[in-house]
């Protein structure tokens, strides 16, 4: 009679995986360019093949600079990076200052949810993009069910943006995130991976809100750090002659 | 068949109305008084040039050299196509063959110039010469009507001609021939003469080369009026495997085709489908077609579906590979990339999918511009690689509200710009901090102070 068959001892397959580590996907990660993110992700990136969602607490704390990185690599390959139903307009000399490669990509408007889903099943399973990013609010689970059906015999990038009240709705998503921001940087709540669930929130201090928009200008205020806060009506009485922050100068097109 | 002008005249006849006594040229009154039974269909002029034209397009296949003589006739020079179709009498058995099967009762001759072959035709066909010293000869038994036909506007032979010519008994070529051309000349025939030259080769005969049309036209009649988007795709399946026959024989492609819904009582429902690239592939303009018609709705329903194919391309068939087709294959990837682009703009609207493009503008609202997919340039303000610049640009600037508290960050960057073109702005724009760390992009206005807007967010 042969030894008892240890657990470890079964061959690995991607769709199993253990409840004290991390699965590993057959498909690699998309590398996120964030080292802390990607040792906690499974396969070390963000997941190809499967559905990411992303919920951040309120728009405009560094949702989209966490894929940049990650998009302005895909954007090599000849595909599209597909922009579905965004919520605002995005900006073509800031996705072209992270690095962007604005031949790639493709921004879909949409007049419903029922259009959004379908412009973003379509994207996703044409294999003509490497990511496709899509703003979704009040998806059902069938629908859900769909993309990720789709995103799973394509290698594609797929990260849907949700409000964060739905965070705790059941989803088929093989990761999701919730982000908010903090003083020491963007937070990422991990409440779903394939793998261990993860207690404590990752920080990248890479997208705290300042070192965001400014790389240069976060050493000057990190030293300095005597901002004002003013509400609305000191805003008004601030003189227009305050000093130019480090780096700032103006602007005057028709010199 | 008879012509709808005034007094109604017959222009044809078949032979079994020719054996009843009818002519043409006689009333149509006194027709039906000659055989009561007649059948009688109105003569339509337009019908028979683009039948004319239908025939030498098929016909386009034997020689690559021909031309119309309207109203009845198309001129091939198969002088090239000889040895390919086996000679003259198997190329010729096989045109005869080929027009029955298109409904049509074929006269064929064949001679060495064009107006020789077309007279031979006329009167009675099946005749052929092969030497243009024969011309004289063989044509000599012919009447003197043949002459009506000389595909020679210049100079036509006008009816009054050829009734001079019956009157003094000249009833064949062969006798025409023998009068003097003076004689002739003096009494306004020129024209005899001249098509006389050009019929045996005395003259030069040029004849405008027929160009068949670049254009794919079919049309499939529903058996009743519908308005199911399932009972029109399969009429439109229908039509687009005809197109891609087509296309296939003729190395083509296409970039767009039109589908015509037709409705009774209603101007047509036309849709046009556009491929993204120069293609012939089927299941490409079947899942297009299919886009469009999920994406229609019915004014009424259809009774008949058109497909009309405009600006036929050239494109050169593909070798396949052995081993199948090879993923990663750029052309593939070019196909898939414009295949989606063209599926979501049939769903949803040409101007839905965009590409974004920089533009050299300071004016933030200016510095971007849509563009096609693709055709984006790189951002041309040396300033955004300096700035701050938000992802996400709002397309109206936002009033701040009294109740908003933000943090200034950073600031001002003074944008002021576009006076030239009635569009200037003057604004400081600062970097602002809001609740829950939200990064905004605030500017105020330098010519009204108090009042502050949000016009970009930091994602």
């Amino acid at each position: 009679m042969a030894g008892i068959l240890h657990l470890a001892d079964l061959p690995p397959r991607s769709d199993i995986w253990r409840g004290d580590s991390i699965a590993t996907p057959s498909l690699p990660g998309i590398a996120s360019g964030f080292a802390a993110l990607d040792a906690e992700l499974p396969g070390g990136g963000w997941p190809a093949g499967a559905l990411t969602e992303i919920y951040p607490e309120v728009e405009g704390i560094g949702e989209f600079s966490l894929l940049a990185p990650a998009l302005a690599r895909l954007a090599i390959d000849d595909k599209w990076i597909a922009c579905i139903a965004p919520p605002h307009l995005p900006y073509a000399p800031a996705l072209a200052a992270l690095g962007i490669d604005l031949s790639r990509l493709l921004v879909v408007r949409t007049r419903s949810r029922a259009e959004t889903l379908w412009a973003t099943r379509q994207s996703i399973a044409s294999r003509a993009c490497s990511a496709v990013l899509c703003w979704l609010a009040g998806a059902d689970m069938p629908s859900l069910r769909r993309l990720q059906l789709a995103a799973e015999s394509s290698p594609v990038m797929a990260v849907l943006f949700r409000p964060s009240s739905e965070a705790r709705q059941a989803s088929p998503a093989a990761l999701k995130l919730q982000l908010a921001s903090r003083l020491d940087g963007l937070a990422l709540r991990i409440l779903k991976r394939r793998g261990a669930p993860l207690a404590a929130p990752i920080v990248l201090p890479q997208l705290q809100c300042t070192a965001r928009a400014l790389p240069h200008l976060a050493s000057h205020l990190a030293s300095n750090p005597a901002s004002s806060e003013l509400a609305h009506d000191d805003l008004a009485g601030t003189p227009s002659a305050r000093p130019a922050a480090a780096g700032l100068h103006a602007c005057r097109a028709c010199r | 068949m008879f012509s709808s002008a005034p007094r109604s005249r017959l222009v044809a006849a078949n032979a079994r109305a020719l054996a009843a006594g009818l002519r043409p040229g006689l009333g149509l009154a006194s027709a039906l008084a000659l055989a009561p039974g007649l059948v009688v269909r109105l003569h339509d002029p337009a019908g028979e040039a683009a039948l004319l034209a239908e025939l030498a397009c098929w016909a386009a296949q034997f020689s690559p050299q021909l031309a119309l003589d309207p109203p009845d006739c198309v001129v091939l020079d198969v002088g090239a196509s000889l040895t390919l179709f086996g000679g003259l009498h198997e190329l010729m058995a096989r045109i005869a063959h080929g027009v029955a099967s298109l409904g049509l009762q074929p006269a064929l001759a064949a001679a060495p110039t064009p107006l020789a072959a077309r007279w031979l035709a006329v009167s009675g066909g099946g005749r052929i010469v092969e030497r243009v010293e024969d011309l004289p000869a063989r044509l000599a038994s012919l009447p003197v009507g043949v002459l009506a036909c000389t595909a020679d506007d210049k100079h036509p032979v006008r009816s009054e001609s050829i009734e001079l010519l019956e009157t003094i008994g000249i009833g064949t070529l062969g006798q025409c021939l023998q009068l003097p051309r003076d004689g002739l000349a003096k009494r306004e025939a020129q024209g005899i003469t001249r098509a006389l030259d050009r019929a045996f080769g005395r003259l030069p005969d040029l004849r405008l080369p027929f160009v068949p049309p670049q254009i794919f036209r079919s049309r499939i009649e529903l058996p009743q009026p519908s308005a199911d988007t399932g009972q029109i795709a399969f009429a439109v399946r229908r039509l687009l495997a005809a197109l891609a026959g087509h296309l296939a024989a003729h190395q083509a492609g296409i970039e767009h085709y039109r589908l015509r819904l037709e409705h009774d009582n209603l101007p047509a429902t036309t849709l046009t489908v556009h491929l993204g690239v120069a293609s012939r592939d089927e299941a490409r303009c079947n899942l297009l077609a299919q886009e469009h018609l999920a994406a229609l709705r019915f004014v009424a329903p259809a009774i008949a579906v058109g497909l009309e194919a405009a600006q036929i391309l050239p494109l050169p068939g593909e070798t396949a590979t052995l081993f199948g087709a090879q993923l990663g294959n750029p052309r593939d990837q070019a196909a898939a990339r414009s295949l989606l682009v063209e599926r979501l703009r049939a769903r949803l609207g040409d101007t839905a999918v965009i590409g974004i493009a920089g533009q050299a503008d300071h004016r933030p609202e200016r510095a971007w511009q849509a563009v096609a997919p693709r055709n984006a340039a790189a951002c041309h303000d040396d300033a955004c690689a300096t700035q701050p610049r938000p992802v996400w640009l709002l397309s109206e600037p936002r009033p701040l509200a009294a109740s908003d508290r933000l943090q200034l960050l950073a600031g001002p960057e003074r944008i002021e710009s576009g006076w030239w073109d009635g569009h200037d702005i003057g604004r400081d724009y600062h970097l602002a901090l809001g609740p829950q760390g939200r990064l905004l992009w605030v500017y105020r206005q330098l010519r009204d102070e108090t009042a502050w807007f949000v016009h970009g967010i930091f994602a």
